[in-house]
């Protein structure tokens, strides 16, 4: 592998789709634009729209970023079994692992690499308990944040009101709630 | 928050091009859906009405590119473009358009092939891209992206390079680059400043009769108009060659790649691992057409090896091997299928030819 280079991170955001995973990355990046820094995002999908597979790659970094392909994961964010399944070896020994428990039978699936950290949010179960269980990206969205130093909250809220504008504005106020209870999840 | 107000978009490489296009002038796009550059058509869609051009959501490639051939004809800057299958289906209008001599912009945002393939990227037209394409003797420019904003800049670029040369030019990005995402300037593009055309069919009255063909059916006349497109194509290649070089300029070895393999084996020479035995430095070709030949003949002299990466069979290294001439041996790392050219899987072949420097 390449050196490490402080300050980058690079994470993979996985689930099947229809469960906004490519929502988190984009947020994630155009959070981090307000920062100031540099990010790239690479979604990779299948044909469907709902159902099949889905995942990004996203690199967050105050300086140029050359590969965008993420080799080797600081942070995963897992929303389905096969997921876990299909990234959770590309975690480093020192990185972390969101998983959403609602979706991830964790007595079923091998454990991280050593040393690698692990944490669980029902984000699904949260998100029907609020009413949407779409927003169930939210949730593991704002877990995130509040988890990793990458980006702030504020930045993520700026980044969702304009995500959330036009014929979606209605569900702004749904998805700031979700992201609220997923740091305090986090927390 | 501590920072100026950001006014970077954050898009797209298809949505940059598409923007970019707009902004070099592009008034008239034609396309038809392919996956992976449907963002490209979509934001042409949405926008290039608001902004006083026409989008044609064409019934088939061809209906497409021949659109472009009327539209080039009346003098307009016009587009248009479509991944590997599709743009097959272009190339007779693209060997029309070269043979009548009209300036248009093409870009093809490469998935796998042959065939319908899959919708993963690819790097698997570098011979239909550099070689023409369809039939007959005729060169097209060739742009290739490595980055989003590079996508839009060349292709504002292309717009002006199909003017002066009054040929058709290609933008060879690939499914990487057309949907990853990167923050994105376009304020920057100056206002378009298209040369006059006064060979274009405008239907002005009073001015001599203007003929947009490429039939020349005396062998005299065939064999003058192909001595008069060489001679372009000769100061195409005096003055349009453009490539990047980074690393050390003492480098042992020297990677040659364009578009994405190059983004991604640049990794490898700004970070290269501690224990890599010894320096690594990156020649990528913009243009592919005209190539870098003579630079890259320079670098080979210099360096103990070259090792070539692409997301294709061994395409690119043809053309590098004829740039090199011997100079230095010329290595290859083909990724094919969708995969990508991952820092770890060069970094490994590069280890793998230090037995054989010299």
């Amino acid at each position: 592998m390449t050196q490490d280079k402080p300050e980058e991170r690079r994470l993979i955001v996985a689930g099947f789709g229809g469960q906004g995973v490519l929502t988190i990355g984009r947020l994630l990046c155009v959070a981090a634009m307000k920062e100031g820094k540099l990010v790239t995002y690479l979604p990779a999908y299948g044909g469907e729209v709902r159902g099949g597979t889905a995942n990004c790659q996203v690199v967050i970094s105050p300086g140029a970023i050359f590969s965008p392909v993420v080799e080797a994961a600081d942070c995963l964010i897992i929303l389905n079994q096969l997921s876990y399944e299909r990234f959770s070896h590309r975690l480093r020994s020192d990185g972390m692992m969101l998983v959403n428990s609602s979706g991830v039978d964790l007595d079923e699936a091998p454990p991280p690499q050593d040393g690698a950290r692990l944490v669980a949010v029902p984000a699904a179960e949260k998100a029907a308990q609020m009413g949407d269980l779409r927003a169930g990206n939210m949730i593991m969205l704002g877990a995130f944040v509040a988890l990793s130093d990458l980006v702030r909250m504020e930045s993520c809220r700026l980044a969702l009101r304009q995500t959330f504008t036009g014929p979606k504005a209605s569900l702004l106020d749904l998805n700031l709630e979700a992201l609220q209870a997923g740091a305090q999840m986090g927390a | 928050m501590e920072q100026q107000e950001d006014t970077r978009m954050f898009i797209s490489g298809n949505e940059a091009a598409a923007e970019a296009a707009i902004c070099a002038g592009c008034r008239f796009y034609a396309g038809y859906p392919i996956t992976p550059q449907n963002e490209l058509t979509a934001y042409m869609a949405d926008q290039l009405p608001l902004r006083g051009g026409t989008f044609v959501q064409a019934e088939s490639e061809l209906a497409a590119i021949n659109m472009l051939y009327g539209a080039s004809a009346a003098g307009a800057r016009c587009m248009t473009s479509s991944s590997s299958p599709g743009i097959s289906l272009k190339q007779e209008g693209i060997s029309y358009l070269a043979g009548s001599e009209l300036p248009a912009v093409i870009i093809n945002v490469q998935r796998g092939g042959p065939g319908l393939g899959n919708i993963a990227p690819s790097q698997g037209d570098y011979f239909q891209a550099t070689r023409g394409g369809g039939h007959g003797e005729y060169r097209t420019i060739v742009l290739a992206p490595a980055g989003v904003q590079e996508f839009g800049d060349l292709t504002y670029l292309a717009f002006d390079l199909a003017d002066r040369w009054r040929i058709p030019v290609l933008v060879l990005s690939d499914g990487v680059i057309g949907q990853m995402k990167e923050p994105v300037r376009s304020a920057h593009y100056p206002p378009p400043q298209p040369p006059d055309k006064p060979w274009a069919l405008t239907g002005e009255p009073g001015r001599p009769r203007n003929l947009v063909k490429s039939f020349h059916g005396d062998v005299d006349d065939m064999a003058e108009f192909h001595l008069k497109l060489l001679a372009r194509y000769d100061a195409i290649r005096r003055e349009e060659v453009r490539y990047e070089v980074a690393g050390p300029p003492d480098a042992d070895v020297l990677i040659v790649a364009y578009g994405t393999s190059a983004r991604i084996a640049r990794e490898v020479v700004e970070r290269p691992p501690r224990d890599m035995p010894f320096s690594v430095a990156i020649f990528r070709p913009i243009t592919l057409w005209p190539f870098p030949t003579e630079a890259l003949a320079e670098w080979a002299a210099r360096v103990r090896a070259a090792l070539v990466v692409e997301m294709s069979a061994g395409q690119l290294v043809e053309d590098v091997r004829l740039a090199v001439e011997g100079r230095c041996p010329v290595h290859l790392l083909p990724v094919l299928g969708g995969r990508l050219p991952e820092a770890g899987k060069v970094v490994e072949k590069l280890k793998s030819l230090h037995h054989t420097l010299k």
